[in-house]
């Protein structure tokens, strides 16, 4: 027996047996279990007897000298543990590539995006669902959009946002607005920040710089200097609104008149201009000009100012020296006081009119 | 007596020197009954199977055996799929990206549509589409709220709205006031947390909030941010200048006194700020009042009569500290 354990030290079997009349065989590398079985011919090794392939066995036949296949199998080895810290490393820069990507709060994807995003990755989990589910979050945002149109009188066009600074308390962005409000064309440039504080959440804006439609500079050139001292963004915007609605009353008002004594008004530069033209049709000379501004603050208050010139030459107003034509303007101003701009104005065109 | 295999309770990974130690003790046990037998032999076995022992304790800790390599292949193949996920998905950012600058120009420029290189017409392209506009929807909604707006949310079906107004000082955001507004039968605002000096009630009779809401909204707007742009004055005159006495303020903030101290002199001055227009946080009139008679009437204090008319209190006052002419 004992001769028999010294030749099966070599070679791919491993077998450990105790020279001991009650053979118990100890360890079998598997592809040798045949092998075994023949050299003990008198006794078939049991199952129980076979230790399972053991790490005890690995070692063994790890010794360099013993076989072929633990050489192949150290040289995958290696090269597998070679490329698995390779690929670790790629897949952490990758991961901080992404983290990074991330910090901008609009491409920091969740939810239905999240969704889409690993669908269009390979994930394919149900392709048609996740594009209907978006689509339907897309629908709910653009009736959103429109609520909030509609009911902060802005029209926003675009918005693009930028991260400064992102960690775990501060965030600081750079955000480009623009958009319109009825007919005023408006970009706005600032930096909002928000700092998680004990209090709150605390949000300023700083840099505030404000551009608005070339034709209505002069009315805002004051106010805007006062409101991007101030980083008022807010007043900005309430101030344009209000602006724009009083010149829509202006425009509603021209118009309103215009259709309604074609003969006598006439709106030379548009219905979105600030002056009106009154005349009577048989004196073409003689015209009265209803100047209608809309005067903005520098603290953003806003304020129609409806007034009457009179072009007549100087020939007409001889014929008539009394102070009917000559102090219209004034005459103009209390009437204003009393009945309004809309009634004021209707009052001297029934004039102008001479019915 | 039987010797009976080392009965393995511990996993097939366990490392082999425990069961060659185990191993080891029923060998010198065994040797201790086989020294009688040939010894010659078991010396063999013995001194063998403590050089693989050796052997094993001076290789590095690598999986060797055979499954120890599908293991490692097996940690390659997870490798390589998480590395394609990630190079995927870190691509489609910036793909939904560059979309997103095309969209944007889009929208500002008013150009024609162009097809960036996005011809085909796949599920794919449509989904980055879809993705970049959630993108661009969730940026204005953002801007919407940024800018002041009213935040309306439809509550009840329909049947009324929530909205908050915001207010806002000297590039700080301060309070958001909120108020529920049924829509049917009436527009009517149900609840709200506007205190009781804003006259809410006024404004609502006032407005036009049947068919537009915001003619109740904006006035009441105006009055909230002027009020709150008065509050934050008064806290930072009294946090920032101690050395101006805060004789007399309301609620509303509608009416502020406080003493000068002059320097040479060491007369008191004392100035009233009344803020009667609501609508407006600078004050619609300022009055000095002071034991020297002739103080008031003065070149220098007059013109600190309409600085303070212009300018915010609590940086007026930090001029007047800063030239001298006040404590």
């Amino acid at each position: 027996m004992c001769k028999i354990l010294n030749v099966c030290l070599f070679g791919r079997l491993t077998l450990v047996v105790h020279p001991c009349p009650d053979l118990h065989v100890l360890h079998i590398s598997k592809p040798s279990k045949s092998l075994l079985q023949i050299i003990l011919g008198d006794r078939v090794a049991q199952p129980t007897d076979v230790q399972p392939p053991h790490c005890s066995v690995a070692k063994a036949t790890l010794h360099g000298t013993t076989g072929k296949m633990s050489n192949e199998n150290t040289e995958e080895a290696a090269a597998l543990q070679a490329q698995i810290e390779h690929l670790q490393a790629e897949v952490s820069a990758l991961r901080r590539q992404q983290k990074d990507d991330q910090k901008d709060v609009t491409f920091h994807f969740r939810g239905q995006m999240q969704n889409a995003m690993l669908s269009l990755c390979g994930q394919r989990q149900g392709d048609e669902k996740v594009l209907s589910m978006l689509m339907e979050e897309v629908e709910e945002l653009e009736e959103d959009l429109k609520l909030q149109t509609q009911m902060n009188g802005i029209s926003l066009t675009g918005c693009t946002t930028k991260t400064l600074q992102s960690s775990g308390r501060k965030l600081v962005q750079q955000l480009c607005v623009s958009g319109h409000c009825s007919e005023l064309l408006f970009q706005v440039e600032f930096q909002l920040s928000e700092v998680n504080e004990a209090s709150g959440c605390v949000r300023t804006i700083s840099e505030l710089n404000v551009v608005i439609d070339a034709g209505e500079m002069q009315n805002f050139s004051s106010f805007l200097s006062g409101v991007e001292e101030s980083r008022d963004l807010l007043l900005f915007f309430r101030t344009l609104r209000s602006f724009s609605d009083r010149c829509d009353d202006r425009r509603r008002t021209f118009q309103h008149f215009q259709e309604k004594y074609p003969a006598v008004v006439s709106l030379p530069a548009g219905c979105r201009s600030e002056v009106m033209h009154l005349s009577h049709p048989e004196l073409p000379g003689c015209v009265l000009l209803v100047h209608w501004s809309v005067h903005v603050s520098r603290e953003g208050g806003v304020s129609p100012k409806v007034e009457l010139l009179t072009k007549i030459p100087e020939r007409a107003l001889q014929l008539f020296p009394s102070q009917a034509v000559g102090g219209a303007a004034e005459a103009f101003q209390s009437l204003l006081r009393i009945l309004g701009a809309e009634a004021a104005l209707e009052a001297v065109i029934m004039a102008v009119s001479l019915s | 007596m039987t010797l009976q295999p080392p009965k393995s309770n511990t996993s097939a990974t366990t490392s082999g020197c425990f069961h060659l130690k185990q191993r080891n003790v029923h060998y010198s046990t065994q040797h201790k009954y086989s020294q009688n037998m040939e010894v010659a032999t078991t010396k063999g076995v013995l001194s063998h199977l403590s050089r693989l022992e050796v052997q094993k304790r001076s290789l590095k800790s690598q999986p060797q055996q055979p499954g120890g390599v599908k293991a490692l292949r097996a940690t390659v193949e997870a490798l390589l799929t998480q590395r394609d996920q990630l190079r995927a998905e870190i691509q489609t950012h910036k793909n939904i990206k560059k979309l997103r600058v095309s969209m944007d120009k889009q929208c500002t420029n008013e150009e024609e549509e162009t097809e960036e290189g996005m011809d085909e017409d796949s599920e794919n392209s449509n989904l980055l589409r879809l993705m970049a506009r959630h993108t661009q929807l969730k940026d204005l909604l953002h801007a919407h709220n940024v800018v002041g707006g009213y935040n309306v949310v439809k509550t009840r079906q329909g049947k009324g709205v929530c909205v908050s107004v915001a207010t806002f000082y000297e590039g700080v955001y301060l309070n958001t006031y909120n108020l529920e507004i049924d829509v049917k039968p009436t527009v009517r605002i149900s609840r709200h947390n506007v205190p009781p000096f804003i006259p809410l009630n006024n404004l609502a009779e006032q407005s036009n909030m049947q068919t537009d809401l915001r003619t109740l909204l904006d006035p009441l707007s105006q009055h909230l941010n002027a009020f709150a742009g008065r509050q934050q004055q008064f806290k930072f005159v009294k946090e920032l200048h101690k050395s101006v006495e805060v004789m007399e303020s309301n609620v509303l903030c509608s009416l502020l006194v406080l003493k000068f101290t002059v320097p040479r002199e060491k007369t008191a001055v004392l100035c009233s700020l009344d803020y009667t227009d609501c609508t407006r946080s600078l004050p619609t009139r300022v009055h000095f009042e002071s034991d020297d008679e002739e103080l008031p009437e003065s070149p220098v204090w007059k013109t600190h009569c309409s600085f303070l008319m212009e300018t915010p209190v609590h940086k007026a006052l930090k001029t007047m500290r800063k030239t001298g002419n006040i404590v």
